[in-house]
């Protein structure tokens, strides 16, 4: 056999490409023509940049002036190398290996020793060369902006790197595509299509989340487009440090424009977007790679059933998933009551909250004049019977003196992060005097608050109003309970069933509740009578996702790698299964004793 | 371990077969090639030759079945196998912006040549293949038969034992043919085993060692070329039917002059279909015919069945390109 001694080869497909693609004046004319259109582009850019500044620029001691025309000039022509980049690099790997198909030289090749790694590497690294040459033949042209200051040789750096990264990606999914569909304008189309997606794409969702929701979108919806990683990569630099004399050029607001702003998470550990990008495309790059390199190989080239795509498709969602619960959990949090693993059932955790006990158990009750007002208070909520059922009576008429009604519960309830807590009440309002909330709406009818400390030790109350009668001419709510939730209107004499959703649906990680503290009953206005005959504070609790640890973890504990519901296993295993809290939980009466009650939803306000 | 006292085939199948969604390409194919021979491996087009040589060249893998090459069984140590084996496929295309010598230091560069080597081997190979002066020409400025030639010389660039060479001779003006078959000759005679495949038996008749025939993917022959000739010349195979039941059929036809020993097609009380080879001319089988039925036997069909050798032979023969 005619095995030559193992030695340090170049790979054989590199070479050939390279001879081929270098090969007459093809290659140079088209890096001449790109270099023009860099130039006339970064010339065009000057002159718009100039005139501005004309008077100062012959002014040394503004530094500003000449910084924000460099600054210009360079982020102008790297957006647009890069978008050259995006437009090069798929184009010339998507005849990579459809090519050799269609020229029937794929068997000659596949007879070869040579495996799919080496060939696919091959490609890939004759493609990169030929977009490091054009990189190469740019960097001069953007150096340019050195004579105007206001870019350093890290911004410099740093765009080059995320070009390359991107030149990177991009033509391993030109391979990809050109493996997989074997035809080179196929392939070439779908590269684009993808490409364009990342770039118009991302941005279109991002807009229409915008205007969805009339705020600022979650820039994590741009991860994906790089344009943003670009000008995340670049926010990063000297170019919009707040501490330099640069700081507020023209330049700036556009940079955070595209990267969606700088609200990445909570401000003491912001994660750049770029890092985000570098994580999703890191991945899938290696699974496109991985994939080519199953698509070349000589006798096993798998025939795609749809089986093998929808695994594949779901394979690659769980790396998306799994890159996102890594790198940006916080984008799970509006989800969180769907995907959170319960360890407990949900359960109410108001002590007595059917008041079958005398109210000794767990409740304080009490009555309080209002401020400006003499005489006796009238009488505390007390218990009563109503339809053969225990409820609790608020009740005050109008001869009574302007007082407020109360009846509270401590609950120091400790809580973990995952838990979702639901607000409900069983209720009848019998009578209430002035609409709404009283006069000016400062007095509300009947109001649940819940108290409870977030994770950062700061202290909230929830309040949702009820109300029977209404008045168009004044508000649908009182200053007390802070517009949200909105009121709920109960019709007179009719028992009403309320349940709130999740309470902490939407908040970020450090506004979940690390304790829930006093659940109070209030009623307030001038003649009421209101029967409460249930209160529930629902809770149902998961076991602690990873991102909802407290800050003094570090940022790259070994904890962020373990997927949270491995680590919560083997937490579990260690700390023994069961309620999260101690005490136990406690449980709801399977039959209600109060008749007739139907949940049932709000009901619309009707202007008499 | 090769075992040193039976030399082992330099190429040998066992029951390979290619199944591509409902055709049969490729049927249970169990072909022995020894080594040096220069290996004539004849069939329509379609009869699956193509897909046979793919299957020992490693591109493609077989549905059932094994292919062993010397010795070793391949599948295991592709590599390995891939610097055994020359291939040179029936179509093929070539790169472009490429001279001839770069071609195959391409290929010479795939195989981890050294550098000093590759360009020793380049020389001899276009000096063999008989395009030294072409050297620096563009590949797909060739002629077919020079791409031909050129594609040989790549498939020896590493100086393989076996050469696998699909329809090396398809395209080829007569004269190039001929240059094609001498060249092949002189690849035999530096001890190289060969398999050369191509739908034209005459024209592989007289160089090769051996032959094998295929049709519809099953090997009909298989042998060295003197014993292929002695069979096609004679060899024909009767149909009979014959309306008895199968002991009565065999009784009648036992001891027929010229005739092998009959197999059974079919069998049923009311009649039997066998099959029987037969050395002999026209006259010898009207006389074994008139013998049979002076015997009583109820003859029904008396032919000469459609598989027989001879049918497929004349069809090769009668295919041209």
């Amino acid at each position: 056999m005619n095995l030559s001694t193992p030695s340090f080869s170049l790979n054989p497909l590199l070479v050939k490409e390279l001879r081929g693609r270098m090969r007459g004046p093809r290659a140079f004319l088209f890096l001449t023509f790109i270099l023009v259109i860099l130039g006339l582009f970064s010339y065009g850019l000057f002159q718009l940049a100039t005139p501005r500044f004309a008077g100062q620029l012959s002014d040394f001691g503004n530094a500003s002036a000449g910084a924000t025309i460099g600054q210009t000039v360079f982020v102008g022509l790297v957006f647009l190398t890069l978008l050259l980049v995006c437009a090069i690099a798929p184009s010339l790997t998507a005849g990579a290996i459809s090519g050799e198909h269609q020229r029937k030289t794929f068997d000659l090749l596949m007879a070869t020793p040579l495996g799919p790694f080496t060939i696919l590497s091959g490609k890939l690294g004759a493609a990169l060369s030929y977009v490091a040459l054009i990189l190469l033949a740019a960097v001069p042209m953007t150096s340019m902006a050195y004579v105007f200051g206001g870019v350093t040789v890290s911004d410099l750096v740093r765009a080059f790197a995320v070009m390359a990264g991107f030149a990177v990606v991009f033509s391993v999914m030109g391979l990809f595509f050109s493996a997989l569909f074997l035809r080179t304008g196929l392939a070439v189309g779908a590269s684009y299509f993808l490409v364009g997606m990342a770039i118009l794409g991302t941005f279109f969702v991002y807009l229409v989340i915008g205007v969805m929701r009339g705020a600022q979108p979650p820039n994590w919806v741009l991860a994906l487009n790089p344009f943003s990683a670009m000008a995340s990569a670049l926010i990063d630099g000297v170019i919009t440090d707040p501490n330099t004399i640069y700081n507020g050029s023209s330049v700036t607001p556009m940079l955070y424009g595209i990267a969606g702003g700088r609200f990445d998470v909570a401000i003491d550990k912001q994660v750049p977007l770029w890092q985000y990008s570098a994580a999703l495309y890191t991945w899938l790059t290696i699974f496109l790679f991985a994939i080519a390199a199953q698509l070349v190989k000589p006798v096993q080239r798998f025939r795609f059933h749809l089986v093998t795509w929808i695994v594949l498709a779901l394979l690659f969602l769980a790396l998306l998933v799994g890159a996102l619960a890594l790198f940006a959990p916080q984008v799970f949090l509006p989800f969180r009551s769907t995907y959170l693993w319960y360890t407990t059932s949900e359960r109410n955790i108001v002590v007595n909250p059917r008041f079958e006990e005398s109210l000794t158990t767990g409740w304080i009750v009490g009555a309080e004049l209002g401020k400006q007002v003499k005489g006796s208070a009238p009488d505390p909520p007390s218990l009563a019977d109503a339809d053969g059922a225990a409820v609790l009576r608020f009740a005050r008429d109008d001869a009574t003196p302007l007082s407020e009604l109360l009846a509270m519960q401590n609950l120091n309830f400790q809580l973990t992060e995952a838990s979702v807590v639901k607000l409900g009440l069983t209720l009848r309002m019998q009578e209430h005097a002035m609409p709404v909330c009283g006069a000016a709406g400062r007095q509300c009818p009947m109001m649940i608050l819940l108290d409870y400390t977030d994770r950062r030790d700061q202290q909230h109350k929830l309040a949702q109003g009820f109300f029977s009668t209404y008045a168009p001419d004044l508000p649908d709510h009182c200053v007390n309970c802070d517009r949200i939730p909105p009121h709920v209107r109960v019709e007179t004499d009719t028992w009403l069933s309320f349940a709130s959703t999740d309470l902490f649906e939407n908040v970020t990680a450090d506004e979940l509740p690390r304790s829930l503290d006093r659940v109070t009953l209030f009623a307030q206005g001038t003649g009421f009578q209101i029967d409460v005959a249930e209160v529930r504070v629902l809770v149902h609790e998961g076991r602690p996702p990873l991102y909802g640890k407290p800050p003094k973890t570090p940022r790259w504990s070994w904890r962020r790698f373990v997927p949270f519901w491995v680590y919560d296993l083997v937490y579990g295993a260690v700390r023994g299964w069961g309620p999260v809290n101690p005490g136990g939980p406690i449980m709801v009466p399977a039959h209600p004793r109060v008749p007739l009650i139907p949940t049932r939803a709000p009901m619309p306000l009707r202007v008499p | 371990m090769i075992d040193t006292t039976t030399e082992p085939f330099a190429i040998e199948t066992r029951q390979l077969t290619k199944k591509f969604k409902k055709t049969l390409a490729v049927d249970h194919l169990n072909l022995q090639v020894p080594r040096g021979a220069l290996f004539g491996f004849i069939g329509r087009n379609g009869a699956g030759k193509t897909t046979t040589l793919r299957m020992l060249a490693g591109l493609l893998e077989p549905t059932f079945g094994e292919v062993w090459v010397n010795g070793e069984r391949a599948g295991d140590k592709a590599r390995k196998l891939h610097h055994l084996i020359g291939y040179m496929p029936d179509f093929f295309g070539v790169y472009e912006d490429m001279y001839v010598w770069e071609y195959l230091d391409f290929y010479a560069r795939c195989y981890n040549l050294t550098p000093a080597r590759r360009t020793k081997l380049i020389d001899e190979l276009l000096d063999l293949v008989n395009l030294s002066d072409k050297r620096d020409a563009n590949v797909q400025a060739l002629s077919r038969g020079m791409q031909q030639r050129l594609c040989l010389a790549h498939a020896l660039i590493h100086e393989p034992q076996i050469l696998l060479l699909d329809e090396p001779a398809s395209g080829l003006d007569p004269r190039a043919r001929i240059e094609m078959r001498e060249l092949l000759k002189e690849l035999a005679a530096m001890g190289k085993t060969i398999i050369v495949s191509s739908h034209i038996l005459p024209e592989l008749a007289e160089m090769c060692s051996h032959i094998g025939i295929v049709e519809g993917g099953r090997l009909v022959a298989n042998g060295n070329t003197a014993e292929i000739r002695a069979q096609l010349q004679f060899a024909r195979v009767l149909r009979v039917r014959i309306l008895t039941d199968q002991a009565r059929a065999l009784e009648l036809v036992h001891g027929a002059r010229n005739a092998g020993k009959p197999y059974i097609v079919e069998s049923s009380a009311s009649g039997t279909t066998l099959e029987m080879d037969f050395h002999g001319d026209d006259r010898a089988a009207a006389m074994l015919l008139a013998e049979w039925v002076a015997r009583g036997a109820p003859v029904a069909e008396f032919s000469e069945s459609g598989n027989a050798l001879e049918q497929v032979f004349m069809q090769l023969t009668t295919t041209e390109l």
